[in-house]
């Protein structure tokens, strides 16, 4: 049928539209190697260094190129999968990116399944009972939540639930499956507190949008009810909002992950790109920001891509 | 004849306290099995909320502050009844706009097959569910409803979406069938055929049919008997044939008066074209 | 008309509730803000003050959250650190705030490329780990010195927060003068000699100001986060200026034992943070309502 020529014609269009948006972001990246003061090479060859051998240096890594040219011989690496090496251990950034890739990863899926286990049926019961104390509190809370430091909620949950219980590890992520999973607990209920009651707030709203709507109305004339109504008109309805919401956040969720990796001593990328920050490695710090930036692009595609997935309707931009 | 709902007395209050509005008062009502009651009254006159008060769907600030709902039981006679364990497969409703009233991310078969598996007392599975579903469609008059099954409801035309909503409304297997403004929103022709659907649905079913509008010409055409809502109450009563001819409440003489004016400015108006379902 | 009903009954009992948290929250950021300006005579000891004979004590009268690792006392630190947060986070919402209304109005009223321009920058930084990239720049920066009035470390958080914060109210801006220009009346008053700035002034600004008003208090708790956050991460305020992450940081390793020297700065975070969250919520409340 036509609307599903439309719907490819969508996927289409919004696959276009994320390269110009990765240029845009590649050249930010880029950015960050030269907003550092002073002459990188110098940095890198130490005090020691006489000027010629700086200026050497500075001439085989190109920084005595333009700032474009040295954006094009960057993108030029790049698409080789070059993106230089770490000043302070000389291992390449890829290899680094490599090797703490897989605790990242888990965290933030941790965090994503707990906060939408949480958020459903916090916003489904809040949307049901309108105006009691639960959809008050959400809707505070909500708001109050962002305000928790969370690497403060995080040593708090180390402190008071991990030492004394011993149920959780107070740092690292472990050797196996199981310490892996122990270990992203609490760091991931430390970021799903203050993630879940926005989206599940958001979730509330669409869901009394849709539990007032005809066709609810409609399905429940037709002794609809209950899980059934829940399952078959109203998840899928009022999933929309929450899914771009989540996209619009995962800027905060990763950052939140940085924070968290740091508070628990997990060696993530996060951890990495502090510890590559704070010591002025400056491609480290470039490249692990590279794939935090390539992954909210993802995930912007990504969730446009579910947004289509829900609604048929939905192939216009 | 075998009464399927008996209305006495019923009164809907909107709003709590202090602010609570009579909407409904003292409405009384009956529909038997294969009849067709005609409501009819204005937009506000509190037909809508006596429909919605029948098969238990009053919106939140709504509720019903006096008055007995019965509908008939197993054993053929009267009773008070809960409408969420009715409805589906005793009381159903078309609703006026099926655009608003389908699920818009749901295959159409697959809501008529949800309301199967909720609606009937016998269990069924998905796949029977499906193909009762598909049977219900060609019931109500959709050609190559297997494919049409797999649509969505804005992939479908405005009158295949209101018969899917009949589909739906029987679902349950029903014995009474509201209907509220089914025709409104659909072109004239269109609505014939689906005015000529419910009237066979009727007659072929033993359906009870309780057919609100305020549409006089539609009231004629579908209805045996009629009764006329104004400002939450009953004014009038009985035959439609003879309501019509000689209306006694002041109301439905206007109402009478006004439908001409309309029906004489319609016949100048050229017909819509056919829909080609 | 049910859908009216409820309306109504909402107005009538959020009035009530929005001020009761706008209250709240008011009497709490009062008391930072009072704490905060009068440092010097509430805070019982010198933030600096090292007393290495009495490091790490337990709460007591004379030091009531005890003394860190360098025996400085943490209630006076903490009472220090109200003024470098409370600064940094005031700048950090007012400077983009100036910057974003300023774009916005431009875009908003010249329209074409700077409009295209400004859109593209909107989506840009939306699909971006804003903070994360923060962090990036922060460490490649380094830690800046003392800058005007402004502490060591405060100039480079405040140059990156200025560089993403404008995009709201830019974006405000833009859509309400893009929704005025519509009306017919403000469209007649152009044609009769009206200049873009008198309508900016007499019909635009008018319109946001609200909105605005609840974006800076909300902005100013979030900033005042980032920083903290960024402090605890060992890149936004360098030791020994008392900042309430940073404070965090330094008694990590003590948690176990003296878990006071870490959950204290923390809760004062959070409380400050959320008296600012009921004020912003509190008068959007209101406000939506009036």
């Amino acid at each position: 049928m036509t609307a599903s020529g439309g719907r490819y014609a969508f996927v289409g269009r919004r696959l276009l539209q994320t390269v110009p948006l990765l240029l845009a972001v590649t050249l930010l990246v880029f950015l960050i190697t030269k907003v550092s003061p002073g002459n990188p090479a110098r940095t890198i060859l130490g005090p020691k260094a006489t000027d010629e051998q700086v200026a050497q240096l500075s001439h085989q890594l190109g920084y005595d190129r333009s700032v474009l040219g040295q954006y094009f011989s960057f993108l030029g690496r790049l698409l080789h999968g070059d993106l230089g090496t770490s000043a302070r251990t000389g291992d390449s950034v890829g290899s680094v990116i490599g090797t703490h890739l897989a605790p990242t990863v888990w965290l933030v899926a941790a965090t994503l399944l707990l906060t939408v286990v949480a958020a459903v049926p916090l916003a489904w019961t809040a949307a049901t009972h309108r105006d009691g104390w639960l959809d008050h509190l959400l809707r505070t809370s909500s708001i109050v939540v962002l305000y928790l430091p969370t690497f403060w909620v995080g040593l708090v949950l180390i402190r008071f639930v991990a030492l004394p219980t011993g149920w959780f590890p107070v740092s690292g992520f472990g050797e196996t499956t199981a310490d892996h999973l122990r270990s992203v607990v609490l760091p991931a209920v430390s970021l799903a507190l203050a993630l879940a009651p926005v989206v599940a707030r958001s979730l509330r709203t669409s869901m009394v949008d849709v539990l007032e709507s005809d066709y609810v109305m409609a399905a429940r004339a037709t002794g609809v009810s209950g899980w059934r109504l829940f399952r078959w008109c109203i998840l899928r309805n009022s999933m929309s909002p929450a899914v771009s919401l989540l996209a619009v956040q995962v800027g905060f969720l990763l950052f939140g992950v940085v924070v968290l990796e740091v508070t628990f001593d997990i060696h993530g990328l996060g951890s990495e790109l502090v510890t590559a920050s704070v010591g002025k490695d400056l491609l480290v710090t470039q490249g692990i920001t590279l794939v935090f930036a390539i992954a909210v692009v993802a995930v912007n595609l990504v969730a446009d891509l579910l947004l289509v997935a829900i609604d048929p309707r939905v192939t216009a931009s | 004849m075998s009464a399927l709902l008996e209305v006495t007395g019923l009164a809907v209050e909107i709003g709590q306290g202090r602010d609570a509005r009579r909407v409904v008062d003292g409405v009384d009502l009956r529909v038997d099995a294969g009849e067709c009651l005609g409501v009819v009254g204005e937009s506000g006159s509190g037909k809508s909320l006596t429909m919605r008060a029948v098969i238990g769907l009053l919106p939140r600030s709504a509720r019903v502050a006096a008055g007995d709902l019965r509908f008939v039981g197993a054993d053929g006679e009267l009773a008070a009844y809960d409408a969420a364990d009715l409805r589906g497969h005793g009381i159903a409703m078309v609703f006026q706009e099926p655009m608003t009233a389908l699920n818009p991310t749901r295959r159409v078969g697959d809501q008529i097959a949800d309301g199967v598996i909720a609606g009937r007392r016998e269990r069924s599975s998905r796949k029977q569910a499906r193909e009762i579903a598909i049977g219900l469609m060609t019931e109500v008059g959709i050609p190559d409803p297997a494919t049409r099954a797999r649509a969505y409801p804005h992939e479908l035309s405005g009158g295949l979406r209101q018969r899917v909503m009949i589909a739906m409304a029987l679902s349950g297997n029903p014995r009474l069938l509201i209907c509220d403004e089914p025709t409104t929103a659909l072109d004239v022709t269109v609505q014939d055929q689906i005015l000529g659907l419910l009237d066979r649905l009727r007659v072929d079913r033993r359906l009870g049919l309780l057919f609100v509008t305020h549409d006089l010409g539609v009231i004629a055409q579908v209805s045996q008997r009629i009764a006329v809502m104004y400002d939450g109450r009953i004014v009038e009563h009985g035959r439609t044939a003879e309501v019509l001819a000689d209306p006694q409440h002041p109301y439905t003489a206007s109402l009478r008066a006004a439908a001409a004016a309309i029906e004489g400015d319609r016949s100048d108006a050229p017909s819509s074209p056919a829909e080609v379902p | 008309m049910s859908a009216n009903l409820d309306a109504d009954r909402q107005t009538r009992r959020s009035r009530p509730r929005g001020r009761a948290k706008l209250v709240a929250g008011a009497i709490i950021v009062g008391l930072f803000v009072l704490a905060g300006i009068f440092a010097p005579l509430v805070a019982p000891h010198d933030p600096l003050e090292q007393d290495l004979l009495n490091r790490l004590a337990d709460p007591s009268a004379a030091h009531l959250i005890g003394t860190d690792a360098l025996g400085r006392d943490t209630l006076s630190r903490i009472i220090f650190a109200i003024r470098v947060d409370l600064r940094v986070g005031i700048l950090c919402a007012l400077l983009p705030m100036l910057l974003g209304t300023v774009i916005g109005a431009l875009a908003g009223f010249y329209g074409g490329f700077a409009d295209t321009v400004v859109t593209r920058l909107i989506d840009l930084v939306q699909s971006f780990p804003v903070l994360v990239f923060f962090l990036a720049l922060l460490g490649a920066m380094g830690m800046a010195r003392p800058f005007l009035f402004l502490g060591p470390g405060e100039l480079p958080v405040i140059i990156v927060f200025v560089c993403v914060g404008w995009i709201v109210y830019a974006r405000l801006i833009r859509g309400e003068i893009l929704r005025v220009r519509e009306l017919e009346y403000v469209q007649a008053a152009r044609a009769g000699g009206l200049s873009d700035r008198r309508v900016l002034v007499r019909h635009v600004l008018p319109n946001v100001l609200n909105q605005t008003l609840v974006y800076v208090v909300l902005d100013v708790g979030l900033a005042i986060l980032a920083l903290a956050t960024l402090s605890f991460l060992g890149l936004g305020i360098p030791a020994p200026t008392p900042e309430w992450g940073a404070m965090v940081a330094e008694n990590r390793a003590r948690f176990a034992d003296q878990w006071w020297l870490v959950v204290a700065p923390g809760l004062a975070l959070s409380v400050l943070g959320v008296g600012l969250a009921l004020v912003g919520d509190g008068l959007d409340d209101m406000l939506k309502q009036s």
